[in-house]
């Protein structure tokens, strides 16, 4: 022990804070950059080979709490997804309108009652009836831009997709480079990783924004990186390369589909190296996330606004086109049953049976299909919950009908088609097995002056023949995109006396309300089952009328975009407090920086009085 | 969203001063607009309950609108009939109260009154409020009745009602008895017969009866209702034979000859002869002259009235009927008049339905009303034919027997004006109307106050109060200022000033 051993002490004091400064001053440059975390210098007492104590500075420790990061990794997938989905739905809200406002649908859907109310009171008037086509035209317009709006919001979603999974590889590819910088500096023992450590941090709560993915760090100190679902993105080897092929515009036909021949919409899948693709939609890989948000909207929330949409104009063009026949009940052979007319009948028009069985009330809605290959319908085809659906090819004639319905129903009934295109309905007579309770049917009414009420206003404007019947054939069911498609029957605005002259000969007064009073009446009264109600939740139909179902998809979309709109403010706050969390253990508080530089100017100024204070002995040894 | 930089100096609260200036903007907008919200989300849970408000709103709206058309239109109707009523009622007045004094060459100042009528009840059928026709029926854009100068003296080449009933006249007169043919002696006995059976024309012959001592009478009988009186012996003075004849407006007419045994007969007498045979030879000639005259009386003046009918009872099914001729006083049947050769009165719709079914209209939920009517309806018809028909018959006051078709054609248009017993009357058509009214009435009002509460739950919905925004606007003011201060405190203490 010598006074060089005090010296050289010192000096190592001297360097030690000279770090400790530097670290400081690190710090309060960096206070307000994203992702860095606060940095302290650690020393450690040294012994050198004289035994002398020195300090010496072993590592540049970053102030991170990994509990809080992992947590907020987890809880940044949900925000991100929460957020995406609220800022999507706010879109979607606003679609709608403000309440009670002249562009809200269900005052559309009012003001048109309204025109019609005013037809059936003055039919003569040139007044009301150009009312009541316009009041008609504003709504299948305001369906239209609707539905235009929600395919463009999708066409969005598919173009957040893309831009997101191009950012995922940019995120994978930073995290690789920095974390194999990591391992080769741990292995080398460098002291000051923490730039690297930062980078590689960020680059992971990004990417945790964007899919839910968990990292963990293995003994080398690098990083493997997994979804929740478990697809590995990163694991030390080179990252994973994910894919999307958009297709853009996006139209209310194309759905996702796990089959790329039926898919319209991109897909999210994963490059491997011999080129192969693994789709990962299909996988359900991604749970969370930005980009899961997006595909929820695309695939899910959006299609099904566009379904409600579809079914306000289906149900627009049906109620008030449909002509109801009902059967005239026939006993032949000691059997019961029922005799119907379905001349006139177009495809996709429902003939609807009744009947008793020993298992209780069934009822068989029997649809026409006019193109084979879409058979055999599923029953989820109409909205009504419990009913059988039966297709039925009409392309043989009455006979062939007989035979199918024969065929769909069995032996305890009997078929038989009497002449023309009536088709009769028996039960299985003393047997009792069976009892038919009714036999009725809705034709679409294709005539302008069809001598009914019935009015085929609007029409199909992207379909040959114009007809609006819900058709299913090769082409899709035709009410999807419906909502796109419907407009004013361009013959009732050249001629708006077909408000009201329901047949040409012998020609209808005026006057009359026979017509007027129908549309009235099937527009405020008719009932219907709608297939969309979205937010239902247990999968009933809602059954009502136009405007109470128009009532209950403004109610289900408010609600679903109240719910996003808090979910996300609750996700936010979740997230704040873990940040804060973070940022008390990991943020620069210059303060605390400042104490630090004064400790370490005292310390520097003590060293430097111990340099002094070995240099006057030393002058004073000498002197001697 | 929360901060991305890990920085401590989050010890300012931005997120929580941007919150509380962005309630600031919204409490500010809810001022302005007044409305609690903007969008449908913002609403949350009270959507439903303000689109079925808003659904009610305007349904009530709706029927507010409608109502209150239809019962203008009510009014209107009930104006009208009330016109009608008056204008009847005092045609009517004026037939029964009337002496036969020509003042314009060849009619009476009651058929002057008469004209005025039909003028006023032709304007009250044809009112109309914004071109729609209130008494056409389904026809709503056209006027119902043609204009009565059109409906009396025709119009263009189409015949009026006048000329209708001057071929009716002819046709029913024949060759001045009525379509009888004279009346033929033969010995003892007096015959009397129609010119033939099967048409609509003149005299039928219904009965004959006697009180003449002695003589015997037969018929009627056959196709010509032929009736015979056979004088066997003299009669005594003030005996009677009495030949009932029936007329074409289905009224009857009782032909009497009282036997007198000296003078000259005069009207509705005939003198007993020397012998049985000189006595039923007078009765012949005595017969004859009654005839004539009676053809000239109640039968010209039952032979307007059936002219109106053919003139006036018309419908869609059935247009109005002329005489198939010329030769018209040979006439043997009706036919349909075309629509160019005569006036159709009525050019509405005139179905076989019901007229009031002919407008309906909701008033409420599930609450329809009908309230059409038709002017060709049993009792206007009867009105305004009674009036024209009054109106167009001509008088000349040098005619012997003018003063006599005058009082048959006054008391036929008096009698018949109120209707008989089971036939629609004017005040049937009005209790109708008067029910949809109160209905209508009542349904409005009803409304109206529905109509207030649901605008006040809308309110209480949608609305905002705006003593309840003001204070949170002050409060969040004073929150946002105190916060403001705080931080800008905090933000300049630093330990950077101090070393």
């Amino acid at each position: 022990m010598g006074l060089s051993t005090a010296l050289t002490t010192a000096l190592t004091g001297l360097q030690a804070s000279t770090y400790g400064l530097s670290v400081v001053s690190s710090n309060v440059a960096n206070a307000d950059t994203p992702g860095y975390a606060r940095r302290r210098a650690v020393t450690e007492p040294g012994v050198s080979d004289n035994g002398a104590t020195s300090v010496r500075v072993t590592e540049v420790a970053r102030q991170v709490d990994i509990f809080v990061q992992r947590q907020l990794r987890v809880e940044n997938g949900s925000a991100g997804y929460a957020t995406e989905l609220a800022s999507y739905y706010q879109r979607l809200d606003a679609l709608y309108g403000t309440p009670g406002g002249p562009t809200a649908l269900d005052t559309m859907i009012n003001d048109v009652r309204n025109a019609l109310q005013g037809l059936a009171t003055t039919p003569e008037s040139p007044t009301t009836r150009a009312g009541a086509i316009n009041a008609a035209r504003t709504l299948a317009t305001q369906l239209n831009g609707l539905s235009a709006d929600v395919q463009a919001m999708r066409s969005d979603t598919e173009e957040a997709i893309g831009a997101a999974v191009k950012r995922v590889n940019t995120l994978l590819e930073t995290i690789a480079g920095a974390d194999k910088q990591i391992v080769t500096e741990t292995a080398r023992g460098s002291v000051d990783i923490s730039s690297l450590l930062d980078q590689r941090d960020a680059a992971i709560d990004e990417l945790s924004r964007l899919i839910d993915v968990r990292a963990t760090v293995d003994g080398n100190g690098g990083i493997n990186i997994a979804t929740n679902s478990g697809l590995v993105l990163y694991n030390g080897r080179p990252p994973a390369k994910l894919g999307f092929d958009p297709q853009t515009p996006v139209t209310a036909n194309d759905r996702y589909s796990a089959d790329p021949a039926a898919r319209g919409v991109g897909t999210i899948f994963l490059e491997a190296g011999d080129g192969s693709r693994v789709d990962l939609l299909a996988m359900g890989a991604i749970r969370s996330g930005q980009i899961a948000a997006l595909v929820d909207m695309r695939d899910n929330v959006l299609p099904g606004a566009q379904a409600q949409l579809d079914d306000i104009a289906a149900q627009l063009a049906d109620s008030l086109s449909r002509r109801d026949v009902a059967g005239t009940a026939v006993s032949s052979g000691g059997r019961d049953g029922f005799d119907i007319d379905l001349t006139g009948m177009q495809p996709g028009n429902i003939a609807r049976l009744t009947y008793t069985d020993a298992t209780g009330p069934k009822t068989v809605s029997f649809v026409r299909v006019d193109d084979p290959s879409v058979l055999p319908l599923a029953n989820s085809h109409t909205a009504e919950a419990g009913d059988r659906v039966v297709g039925i090819d009409f392309s043989g004639g009455p006979a062939s009908v007989a035979a199918q319905i024969q065929a769909a129903l069995g032996g305890s009934f009997q078929v038989a088609n009497p002449g023309g295109d009536t088709i009769r309905i028996l039960d299985d007579g003393a047997a009792n097995q069976v009892t038919i309770a009714g036999l009725t049917a809705g034709i679409t009414e294709t005539q302008l002056q069809g001598g009914s009420g019935a009015l085929p206003l609007f029409i199909d404007a992207g379909r040959v023949p114009s007809t609006y019947s819900r058709v299913v054939d090769a082409a899709g069911d035709q009410k999807v995109g419906f909502a796109a498609r419907i407009a004013i029957n361009p013959a009732v605005t050249a001629d708006p006396s077909l408000l009201v002259a329901y047949q040409g000969s012998p020609a209808v007064p005026s006057g009359d309300t026979t017509r007027p009073a129908f549309l009235l009446d099937r527009f405020v009264n008719d009932q219907a089952s709608f297939v969309s109600n979205a937010g239902d939740g247990v999968g009933r139909p809602f059954t009502g009328t136009i405007a109470g179902f128009t009532r209950q998809v403004l109610d289900t979309q408010a609600n679903a975009a109240a719910r996003a709109s808090s979910l996300k403010t609750g996700q936010d706050v979740v997230v704040d407090l873990l940040q804060k969390k973070s940022s008390e253990v990991s943020g620069v508080n210059i303060d605390r920086e400042m104490a630090d530089l004064l400790t370490l100017q005292q310390a520097y100024s003590a060293n430097a009085r111990v340099i002094t204070a070995v240099k006057e002995m030393i002058d004073l040894l000498l002197r001697v | 969203m929360a901060i991305s930089s890990l920085s401590n100096r989050g010890s300012i609260p931005i997120d929580m001063l941007l919150g509380l200036r962005s309630q600031l903007d919204v409490l500010q907008r809810q001022l302005g607009t007044e409305k609690r919200a903007e969008t449908h989300a913002e609403l949350g849970a009270d959507v439903a309950l303000s689109t079925r408000y808003r659904a009610k709103l305007a349904a009530l709206d709706s029927y507010e609108a409608s109502n209150t058309i239809l019962s203008t239109r009510l009014s209107l109707m009930q104006t009208s009939l009330e016109r009608i009523t008056k204008a009847a009622t005092d045609t009517k007045s004026a037939a029964v109260n009337s002496s036969f004094t020509i003042v314009n060459g060849n009619q009476t100042a009651q058929q002057i009154t008469a004209r005025g009528n039909l003028d006023q009840m032709v304007a009250a059928l044809n009112v109309d409020i914004d071109g729609r026709f209130l008494f056409s029926g389904r026809a709503t854009d056209t006027q119902p009745v043609a204009t009565s100068d059109a409906i009396l003296n025709g119009i263009g080449g189409q015949a009026g009602l006048k000329q209708v009933i001057e071929e009716r006249r002819q046709a029913d007169l024949g060759d001045g008895l009525g379509r009888l043919a004279a009346p033929v002696l033969a010995g003892n006995t007096v015959s009397l017969a129609q010119d033939a059976g099967g048409h609509p024309f003149g005299f039928k012959i219904k009965s004959i009866g006697t009180t003449l001592a002695g003589a015997s009478v037969a018929g009627p009988m056959g196709a010509t209702n032929a009736v015979s009186v056979t004088v066997a012996t003299q009669p005594e003075a003030g005996q009677t034979l009495s030949v009932t004849l029936g007329l074409p407006d289905g009224t009857e007419t009782t032909v009497t000859l009282t036997a007198i045994a000296g003078g000259t007969p005069g009207e509705g007498q005939f003198q007993i002869g020397a012998t049985a045979a000189d006595t039923a030879a007078n009765l012949q000639a005595s017969l004859q002259t009654a005839l004539g005259r009676e053809a000239k009386t109640s039968l010209t003046a039952a032979s307007a009235l059936a002219a109106g009918n053919d003139f006036f009872q018309v419908d869609d099914a059935h247009p109005p009927m002329r005489i198939d001729g010329p030769p018209f006083a040979s006439a043997t049947a009706l036919r349909a008049a075309t629509a160019t050769d005569t006036v159709r009165w009525y050019g509405g719709e005139g179905g076989s339905d019901a007229a009031r079914s002919t407008a309906s209209a909701t008033i409420d939920d599930n609450v329809g009303v009908s309230y059409g009517a038709r002017a060709n309806e049993e009792a206007l018809t009867r009105s305004v034919k009674l009036a024209a028909v009054f109106a167009a018959a001509q008088f000349d006051a040098a005619d012997p027997t003018a003063a006599d078709r005058y009082d048959a054609l006054r008391f036929r248009i008096s009698g018949a004006m109120d209707g008989a017993a089971g036939e629609q009357k004017i005040a049937g058509i009005a209790a109708e109307i008067a029910g949809t009214q109160t209905a209508v009435k009542s349904t409005q009002e009803r409304g109206r106050v529905d109509r207030n509460v649901v605008a006040t739950l809308i309110d209480g919905v949608e609305g905002i109060s705006k003593e309840e925004v003001g204070i949170k606007i002050l409060a969040l003011q004073t929150r946002l200022q105190a916060s403001y201060q705080a931080t800008a405190i905090l933000a300049r203490l630093s330990l950077v000033d101090h070393i």
